[in-house]
């Protein structure tokens, strides 16, 4: 049988977890590639291959978008496992007061 | 175009240092204790490298161009700085260019647009005037683009999109203006003002390009382009007028319309030494559309003010060669094809020759002579249009009223009443088109002055007889009064050319005896003054007195003017004869014919002919009587003697037709 302490430090851990994954989302928005719209434009360059890149940099941009929504909706899971960690210890540290 | 691409150096590397950077980055990490959390770290890092690997690749593309690649596929490329093709790869002396070889399909389309965007925002108004007024070194390649950019819709569309109504409006004012000041009159264009044509031009054939594909259709864009200065608006209108789809006639009339009321009004010597120019331009631009031409005469027309009309009558603004086309446009045939056609060409037809007639009645304008050059030319402003008498001639039949002048009985030929046949005109009353009693027969009068209308009228008036009779069922029994209609015109010609020819020789009598009266003066007073000079003057003159021995007797000034003697009245009225009684017997020979035609028989004149006779009254056809028995022979040989009685009964009364009818025509005018 699980024990209240055990149910919090799982709970801490989903917490830590959910956080790695926000820090992770927040380095995917800070990449440098975000910077790269403006500077791979036709202020740069111009041709077939600039339009490539330009295409590629907006798909990458596009791409590190969605991947950091993704950490952010799975941290948020993560919260909430946490938050019903902790209420399933309270109750049983609870169901334990005489 | 294809292939090539643009860079500049300084800011290419700092992209490169960029995507060096984010080659190198590193997401943060931290320790991870749950399953669901892994994953996720693990999609990310995955993305994140998938994405840096794709920029990799084309990092070395950018590091490849920086250095240069001398032999590689993005070696560096020279292009020339005047090449307005390639203008978005060199903005400016830090870009460069090199070999692309990866261009996609379409890459060139996308180029052109993006170019003819940069060259409309390179292209300021105080840029455009540098350029107009520089060297043609600086001009030149721009012209040559705008010239090119015609063909090419999409980029065309974005140049003038760009560009924008004001903007457009402000580059033609800007060439208009100078043109008209570097236009040198009565010589060769000046190279500036070649240039600023050329401007013009090119940016009239980019605008109606784009209006004929239903762009550059608003107030602002008309406006711009047709309602500015009269110069660039009037080249505008007519390069309009020639791009199919580009201006309908309704948009054609109301330009053209306030163009000239504006050039007639507002012309001012110092701001523009030829006007004719821009005349000719407006007109040109009417001519290419006869319901254009006509609605712009009526619009002239309109109203009590004739100024406008009048200026373009008497050739002010305009050359007289393209004032005539206009009126002979505005009366094409091929445009004449509804009942209302038709009632908008005699109205403008007596609009303008009121104005004629005014013109010539007052002495205030004669028809055009032949210059050096074989040009019609006249002084401006009292100089009549080309082809007065064509346009005159063509609609003789609408003119000609026999009923003008007559009594109230007379009724006109023609009528559709009593005609069954397809003939399209009839001869209705010339008052209820607004002439007055006998106007008509005067300004004929009038115009046949002079030689060359004369026979312009009279070729126009046989034509049309030649083109109506033909179409008409000349088998039916009504076609006789549509006959007469038609041929009462050609009669009323041929006797007021007649009545011309006798008024000219009763006036070179008076004129000789007026000589010859001062030349017996003279001889007379110094016959006082020496006793024996009439003896003198008759022995000098002895070969004289031979010519007067056969002539009759005559005084000493009458024998020593004999050359200048005017051809007898007798040979006049001769030859004047000869002249109508040939083309009498042509029009009976041509409506025999028609008739045989119509009823089938082939060949209907056949040896019947004298051809011999035919030649002589053909080579003698202005003479004398020498080709009387010649035409009698001609008008005998018709197909009458061979062809099957109903049909030889026929042509025979419509002979008769025809003879009655001339007989009718040339006593009207009298």
């Amino acid at each position: 049988m699980t024990t209240a302490d055990e149910l919090r430090a799982a709970a801490r851990r989903a917490r830590q977890d959910a956080d790695a994954l926000r820090a992770l989302a927040a380095g995917l928005d800070r990449s440098v590639i975000h910077d790269l719209t403006a500077l791979a434009g036709d202020r740069t360059w111009v041709g077939p291959t600039a339009a490539r890149l330009a295409q590629a940099v907006r798909t990458a941009r596009h791409e590190l978008d969605e991947a950091a929504a993704a950490l952010r909706r799975d941290a948020s899971l993560l919260d909430h496992e946490a938050a019903d960690l902790d209420r399933v210890a309270a109750r049983a540290q609870l169901a334990l007061v005489p | 175009m294809t292939g090539y691409l643009g860079y500049d150096p300084c800011a290419l590397g700092v992209l490169l240092n960029a995507l060096d950077r984010a080659l190198d980055e590193r997401l943060p990490s931290r320790p991870i204790a749950t399953r669901v959390a892994r994953q996720a770290t693990d999609r990310a890092a995955a993305v994140h490298r998938q994405q840096l690997a794709v920029l990799a690749d084309l990092a070395q593309v950018v590091g490849l161009v920086l250095r240069a690649d001398p032999l590689g596929a993005y070696r560096p490329a020279r292009l020339d700085h005047r090449d307005l093709d390639l203008w978005a790869f060199h903005r400016g002396g830090r870009w460069r260019a090199a070999r692309d070889p990866g261009a996609p399909v379409g890459w060139d389309q996308q180029a052109a647009v993006l170019n003819a965007r940069s060259v409309a925002g390179w292209l300021t108004p105080e840029r455009w005037r540098e350029l107009l007024d520089g060297d043609a070194e600086a001009a030149d390649p721009v012209l040559r683009y705008l010239d090119g950019l015609a063909d090419d819709p999409a980029a065309r569309s974005a140049f003038l999109e760009a560009l924008g109504a004001k903007r457009f409006g402000a580059m033609l004012a800007t060439a208009s203006t100078r043109f008209t000041s570097t236009h040198l009159p009565g010589s060769a264009d000046q190279p500036a003002a070649g240039q600023a044509r050329g401007a013009v031009d090119a940016l009239g054939a980019l605008w109606a390009a784009g209006r004929a594909r239903g762009n550059q259709r608003t107030e602002g864009w008309d406006a711009a382009a047709l309602g500015g200065p009269l110069f660039a608006a009037s080249r505008l209108l007519g390069i309009g007028a020639a791009t199919a789809g580009a201006l309908t006639s309704a948009e054609l009339i109301r330009w053209g319309t306030a163009q000239w009321r504006r050039l007639s009004s507002d012309w001012l010597p110092a701001e523009l030494p030829r006007p004719e120019l821009i005349g000719d331009h407006i007109l040109g631009a009417l001519v290419t559309d006869g319901r254009a031409a006509r609605g712009f005469l009526l619009g002239l027309s309109a109203g009590e003010v004739l100024g406008d009309l009048a200026s373009l009558v008497a050739t002010s603004f305009s050359s007289p060669m393209v004032s005539g086309a206009l009126l002979l446009a505005s009366t094409d045939p091929s445009t004449v094809r509804t009942a209302a056609d038709r009632e908008e060409v005699e109205r403008s037809v007596h609009a303008v020759l009121v104005v004629v007639d005014h013109l010539l009645a007052e002495g205030l304008a004669q028809a055009p002579a032949v210059d050096g050059q074989g040009r019609l030319t006249g002084r401006p402003g009292a100089t009549l249009p080309a082809s007065l008498g064509l346009y005159t001639g063509r609609q003789l039949v609408h003119l000609v009223d026999r009923c003008d002048g007559a009594g109230a009985a007379c009724t006109p030929l023609g009528s559709t009443q009593h005609s069954t046949t397809q003939l399209s005109t009839t001869q209705h009353s010339t008052r209820g088109a607004g002439w007055e009693e006998r106007q008509v027969a005067r300004l004929l009068e009038r115009l046949v002055v002079d030689e060359r209308t004369a026979d312009e009228l009279r070729e126009a008036a046989l034509a049309a007889w030649f083109s109506r009779v033909a179409g008409a069922d000349l088998l039916a029994p009504g076609a006789d009064d549509a006959v007469r209609g038609e041929t009462f015109a050609v009669g009323a010609l041929d006797g007021i050319l007649g009545d011309r020819d006798w008024d000219r020789s009763r006036i070179d009598h008076q004129r000789f005896q007026a000589q010859v009266a001062g030349l017996d003066l003279a001889i007379d007073v110094a016959s006082l003054g020496v006793g024996r000079i009439p003896g003198v003057a008759a022995r000098a003159w002895d070969p004289v007195s031979d010519a007067g021995a056969v002539m009759g007797a005559g005084s000493l000034g009458e024998l020593a003017l004999s050359f200048l003697r005017p051809e007898p009245a007798g040979d006049v009225r001769a030859r004047t004869e000869a002249g109508q009684s040939l083309t009498t017997a042509s029009l009976k020979t041509v409506i025999g014919t028609m008739v045989s035609a119509q009823a089938g028989i082939s060949d209907p004149r056949g040896a019947a002919v004298d051809q011999d006779a035919a030649a002589t009254a053909a080579t003698t056809r202005p003479g004398d009587n020498a080709n009387a028995g010649a035409y009698r022979q001609l008008a005998a040989g018709t197909p009458s003697q061979h062809a099957p009685g109903p049909v030889k009964d026929r042509i025979e009364h419509l002979q008769a037709v025809v003879g009655d009818t001339m007989t009718e025509g040339r006593a009207w005018v009298a």
